[in-house]
């Protein structure tokens, strides 16, 4: 099943036959409701009249609405009823969030690969393959930032930098939405929803000591990855519970040539683990978002004056397993 | 976002602050509605169910203030800030319509209700300084790295990277985390070293990119008490942060922050001339004031503005001044325990109390 997030927040579910298109849930609740009252109704009592709600409730109840929203999907494939749709490419869809006001946790130096890389672009040091699982094992924990939520775009959208940005980067990784909730929670116990593509733009100039500095100390904004338009996903959440999130490919490419190629297994803290961790500090909920950091393969790692810094008009693409194409073009600054 | 009853003794506080000025202070029920304390009174103009009265004295503004809250009275502040120029004459006419017989506005006693976090929306976002009072920041520097002596150049060090052009630091805290006055606060039971930081908190009024602070304009300020776990920085218990960037969990947990009683809009105090007090049972540990930030309110949003587009409702914090926990020692008596009532009075802004709970 795929959700997306229509241009007023609506929620809208992708429907695949006789074309890939967009149902809006609430303007087809009537058509549903003659077909399956009972359907109908169980979808009103978790994302409400318009849909704009929040996914929280639904995600929270979802063994007990999956069912409906399955129906809305057979029958209006089946267009044996009075359904609504648009083609998809006539649809102009936002972030796929739970909510305008979700919370978002991106993890950052998830991939050895990754952090060996960028680490040597920017120190010239050299580190063992396996220091950063040698940490994980030593008892260090994850880390990574806050996401903004406001700072989120839709595939589709522009991405445009601050003025003055000199080193701008792609991050292709994974955006996952926990299907539980709680406090001091066993990574074993963690339950996940969905997942979509995610590109954790990036203002690297500072990591490589030119440019004004964007950060210091021990507690930060995180604006080199929270500026206006810094995170994009999409096209749409995929709720697809036969999936293993820790196999999931990810590649990345920018005009078409492809830039990263790599899986979730790679990454060192699982999302569960990550959540384990901030569920000590935070009552997590369902549809808390997590961000799984990146693999190997962005600009940064082909070092200050390498040539893979993206400018204003490239075409940036994300692609997930089953997650459809994010993209993203670059705008003018 | 809990809250409890404020207690009769604010009564000397509001009728003090209040005095000669024209402002008015903001506040949330507990059922998010909207209220406005009453000038030197101790009562609270319930605002959404005395527009209906207040129509039938000046329908006009009435009109004007239901309006800019197109949410209700319940919803969010940012269109009313957004328009407040064209808002600020009605609701000043709403509070002078108390003083006309008959009116049938409502109100109730301050001493009768609950407050919430007096925040603008929600989902409003907040952008804390850190190591931004110098005496503080040096204090606590050598607590942590066990320098003997607050030399006079850890001072300097301080001070100098805002000489040099470096910008300011901070963190944010989920919005959902913020409590308000007379909330129980607790961190993780985990915790051994668990610390008050009193503040002054900003409520941004300006919407745009790239402000120039002398642009940026603030629409309110309340107090903020920044609750803090110190363990990880005094290498206590498990780490629970590295690398360049960081989920600001020491600062980040359910009930982290807690501002309130209310917001002062419009009142003449200047916000880089406040008395910032905190008292823990009733003893003084900080008294300090807002001419001591080295990066003001004004130059912090001015700067986060390069990066996000600020909004009305938008959180900066001043950072804390001296006298935490933590700038005695990792040994002392002044750690916060189950039980202990600690207070943020900002001048002008009332007393912020919260009492701890158990961890």
């Amino acid at each position: 099943m795929k959700f997306v997030r229509l241009e007023n927040w609506a929620t809208g579910l992708v429907i695949e036959r006789p074309s890939m298109q967009i149902l809006d849930v609430a303007a087809n609740l009537g058509a549903l409701r003659l077909q399956d009252a009972a359907a109908a109704e169980g979808i009103v009592q978790v994302l409400g009249d318009s849909g704009t709600a929040s996914w929280s409730p639904m995600i929270e109840a979802w063994d007990q609405v999956r069912d409906h929203f399955n129906r809305m999907i057979e029958a209006a494939e089946s267009e044996s009823g009075a359904f609504v749709s648009q083609l998809i490419d006539k649809v102009k869809l936002r972030a796929p969030l739970p909510s305008a006001s979700v919370r978002i946790f991106a993890l950052g130096g998830n991939d050895a690969e990754h952090v060996r890389n960028i680490v040597k672009a920017i120190t010239g040091e050299e580190f063992p393959a396996d220091k950063f699982r040698q940490e994980k094992r030593d008892g260090i924990p994850p880390w990574g930032f806050q996401v903004m939520p406001d700072t989120v775009i839709g595939s589709g959208a522009l991405v445009v930098p601050p003025s003055g940005v000199q080193k701008f980067d792609y991050e292709g990784e994974v955006g996952i939405v926990l299907g539980m909730g709680g406090r001091d929670l066993k990574a074993g116990q963690v339950k996940f929803w969905g997942y979509t593509a995610w590109n954790d733009f990036s203002i690297r100039e500072a990591r490589f000591g030119i440019g004004p500095q964007i950060h210091r100390g021990g507690l930060n904004w995180a604006l080199e990855k929270n500026f206006d338009g810094g995170n994009a996903c999409g096209p749409w959440m995929v709720v697809d519970e036969d999936r293993d999130i820790s196999r999931l490919r990810v590649q990345t490419r920018v005009n078409g040539k492809t830039m990263q190629d790599w899986s979730t297994k790679d990454l060192i803290y699982g999302i569960d683990e990550t959540a384990a961790l901030i569920s000590h500090y935070v009552t997590l909920k369902p549809g808390d978002v997590f961000a799984s950091g990146t693999g190997p393969g962005t600009a940064a790692e082909s070092g200050r004056d390498g040539n893979r810094w993206l400018k204003p008009g490239d075409r940036v693409e994300i692609e997930v397993d089953g997650g459809g194409i994010l993209s993203n073009v670059v705008g003018n600054w | 976002m809990g809250g409890q009853r404020i207690a009769g003794e604010l009564k000397r506080d509001v009728s003090r602050a209040s005095h000669g000025v024209d402002g008015m202070k903001f506040l949330r029920f507990d059922n998010w509605s909207t209220g406005l304390l009453v000038p030197e009174t101790n009562k609270v103009l319930d605002l959404g169910r005395s527009l209906g009265p207040f129509r039938k004295i000046n329908a006009a503004a009435a009109d004007r203030i239901s309006g800019a809250l197109p949410e209700g009275a319940d919803g969010s502040w940012v269109a009313m800030i957004d328009n407040w120029d064209g808002v600020r004459d009605s609701v000043s006419a709403l509070l002078s319509a108390l003083s006309s017989p008959n009116s049938k506005l409502v109100t109730k006693d301050l001493a009768d209700i609950t407050l919430q976090a007096p925040m603008v929306a929600k989902d409003s976002r907040s952008f804390l300084s850190a190591g931004n009072i110098a005496k503080h920041t040096a204090q606590g520097f050598k607590v942590i790295l066990g320098i003997q002596q607050v030399a006079k150049d850890v001072h300097d060090d301080v001070t100098k990277p805002k000489q040099q052009g470096e910008p300011p630091w901070g963190f944010s805290v989920h919005p959902e985390l913020i409590v308000g006055p007379d909330a129980t606060v607790a961190p993780p039971s985990s915790v051994k070293k668990f610390d008050y930081e009193g503040e002054v908190c900003a409520v941004v009024g300006s919407r745009g990119r790239d402000i120039p602070s002398e642009k940026v304009r603030i629409w309110g300020f309340c107090a903020l008490n920044d609750w803090s776990i110190r363990d990880p920085v005094l290498g206590i218990g498990p780490r629970i942060s590295r690398g360049v960037l960081s989920y600001n969990l020491m600062k980040n947990f359910d009930t982290c922050t807690s501002i309130g009683p209310w917001l002062v809009v419009d009142e003449p105090f200047d916000l880089y001339n406040l008395s910032v007090k905190t008292r823990v049972n009733g003893n003084i540990r900080q008294d300090w004031n807002t001419s001591d930030m080295i990066y003001s309110f004004h130059e912090t949003a001015a700067f986060l503005s390069h990066y996000l587009t600020m909004k009305p409702g938008d959180m900066i914090a001043s950072g804390t001044g001296p006298g935490c926990a933590i700038e005695s020692g990792v040994e002392n008596g002044l750690w916060l325990r189950p039980g202990d009532q600690v207070e943020v009075e900002v001048e002008g802004a009332g007393i912020l109390r919260n009492t701890v709970g158990a961890f």
